[in-house]
């Protein structure tokens, strides 16, 4: 008996010393751990959203702690969804769902990158977002619906041809109003990404919605693949719930 | 009697040691009147453990607690629970954690916090027989199927930074659903430090994301209305019958350097 509390007094002291010292032996030899799903991250063996242009249901769902991402419901998980994004809380696009289940656009790489998450055990709220915000890159057109009715239609500036603007639905994914860019009060980061830009000005290339001080680019394909709109779109945008589906088309 | 003297002077010594280095360190750093604050295990959920020992340092005096074991209860074995604090620095630290049905267990968890930054320590850590680094980066989590139960997830060194600027620093964050709808929550080893003067939530450095930007313990942002009653939410989404309207964002202050 004496000689088992001692071992165990000993490892203790040990490991103590161990923190105090800074010291560790590396253990992590075959294991794997999550990334993150934020737009910072580049996914491994995501399945991609099967029908990129659909208006999807309306739902919305916020992990209020972080929720383990599956690439099919019941399968091996492949991410971890955090509760927040950019200082913002998580509000992901329900574009499917299955018993149990809801499959959500995510934010990460590659574009049109989604997963399942459990939609049951508590820890996931739900909502609707009665927005849809749809630009037309040809039409150099952002329009923005409530309830199926445009509330407001705006010309802006698109992707350059070497720098396009990616096709497909994303979503907003944050609202920051502290940028350092010069891009304006409002700056609104969306879950894609440019394909031609693997970073750019110290970011991971996220596509946003955000102004621009030159009033004449609105209307010509100039940016890096953001949208740039006028202050009266970006207004009206950052009213728009996180999580509202942005189908960007030819 | 003499196993509590040679815990009591390991969690000693390694406050000591790490009081000496965050000592050194505090000399570039702003002057704070927010106490930094730690504690060494509490749990949420089902099963709640207030947490144990916690201290906050009073008026920015350095202050330490300690406990060698912690109270019996039905989800976790953790001994050497040590705690101390000062006015910009705090540490937590806690020895043979056992958990989940010896899922989860380690040797030793530390989480430091000093002027704003954060660090955790672990030593001899396995999740569902896999072992941990002893220097996970922050936010590094772990899945782990519990029969019966899903899926928990473990994060080590989970670094959250609320809107006030104050880092917290959780060496070990356990979340489990249960079958009521509940959500049950573990965290060893957490220590709170920083002020908004020499917390950082304008930027995201180096494109890492810090995870829980915004919040301490939860969101602080306003979610109202929607619904989270642990029901199926597919079959509301199926059915069509989400009807509470998702609140309007409200903008951070971070800095995200977009593709322009």
């Amino acid at each position: 008996m004496s000689g088992r509390v001692s071992f165990a007094r000993i490892s203790v002291v040990v490991a103590l010393i161990l923190l105090a010292t800074g010291l560790g032996v590396t253990l992590a030899m075959g294991t794997t751990f999550l990334p993150h799903a934020t737009t910072f991250e580049r996914l491994q063996g995501v399945p991609r959203d099967a029908h990129p242009f659909a208006e999807g249901t309306g739902a919305v769902v916020h992990p209020t702690s972080s929720r383990v991402v599956y690439a099919r419901p019941g399968g091996s998980p492949m991410a971890v969804l955090p509760s927040t994004q950019l200082g913002n809380p998580t509000w992901v696009p329900v574009v499917e769902t299955a018993p149990g289940w809801v499959r959500v656009l995510l934010p990460s790489r590659p574009n049109r990158a989604t997963g399942w998450i459990s939609g049951t055990g508590g820890g996931l709220q739900v909502a609707r977002t009665p927005y849809l915000i749809k630009v037309e890159r040809a039409a150099r057109r952002l329009t923005i619906f409530r309830s199926g009715r445009v509330i407001g239609r705006w010309t802006v500036a698109v992707g350059a041809p070497t720098t396009p603007t990616p096709l497909g639905r994303t979503f907003l994914l944050a609202a920051l109003s502290k940028t350092g860019q010069g891009f304006g009060s409002v700056v609104l980061p969306t879950g894609t990404h440019s394909k031609s830009l693997d970073t750019y000005g110290g970011g991971p290339g996220t596509v946003a919605f955000h102004g621009w001080p030159d009033k004449t680019v609105f209307g010509k394909a100039v940016s890096h693949g953001c949208v740039r709109a006028p202050d009266s779109a970006l207004s009206a945008l950052s009213r728009v719930p996180l999580g509202t589906l942005v189908i960007i088309t030819r | 009697m003499g196993l509590r003297r040679h815990v009591i002077g390991a969690s000693a010594l390694v406050l000591g040691a790490s009081v000496a280095l965050v000592g050194v360190a505090s000399t570039s750093q702003a002057s704070t009147e927010t106490p930094g604050s730690a504690f060494g295990l509490a749990a949420d959920g089902p099963v709640a453990i207030k947490p144990v020992p916690a201290v906050v340092s009073p008026g920015g005096q350095l202050a330490r607690r300690s406990l060698i074991e912690q109270p019996e209860n039905a989800i976790i074995v953790a001994k050497a629970l040590s705690v101390a604090a000062d006015s910009q620095h705090s540490q937590a630290s806690a020895a043979d954690v056992r958990t989940l049905k010896d899922e989860i267990s380690a040797g030793a968890i530390s989480a430091r916090c000093e002027g704003g930054q954060g660090v955790s320590r672990i030593a001899n850590a396995r999740v569902a027989g896999r072992p941990i680094e002893s220097k996970p980066a922050p936010n590094t989590t772990v899945p782990v199927t519990l029969e019966k139960v899903g899926t928990a997830s473990v994060t080590f060194n989970k670094q959250v930074r609320g809107a006030d600027g104050r880092l917290a620093v959780t060496g070990m964050a356990i979340t489990v659903p249960t079958p009521g709808g509940k959500t049950q929550t573990i965290d060893v080893a957490k220590a709170m430090c920083g002020t908004a003067d020499n917390g950082d939530t304008s930027s995201i450095d180096g494109g890492v994301d810090h995870g829980d930007i915004g919040s301490i313990d939860g969101d602080t942002r306003s979610t109202d209305g929607v619904v989270d009653d642990g029901d199926d939410i597919s079959t509301a989404v199926r059915d069509d019958k989400v009807t509470k309207e998702a609140p309007a964002p409200v903008p951070a202050e971070v800095n995200l350097p977009v593709a322009g």
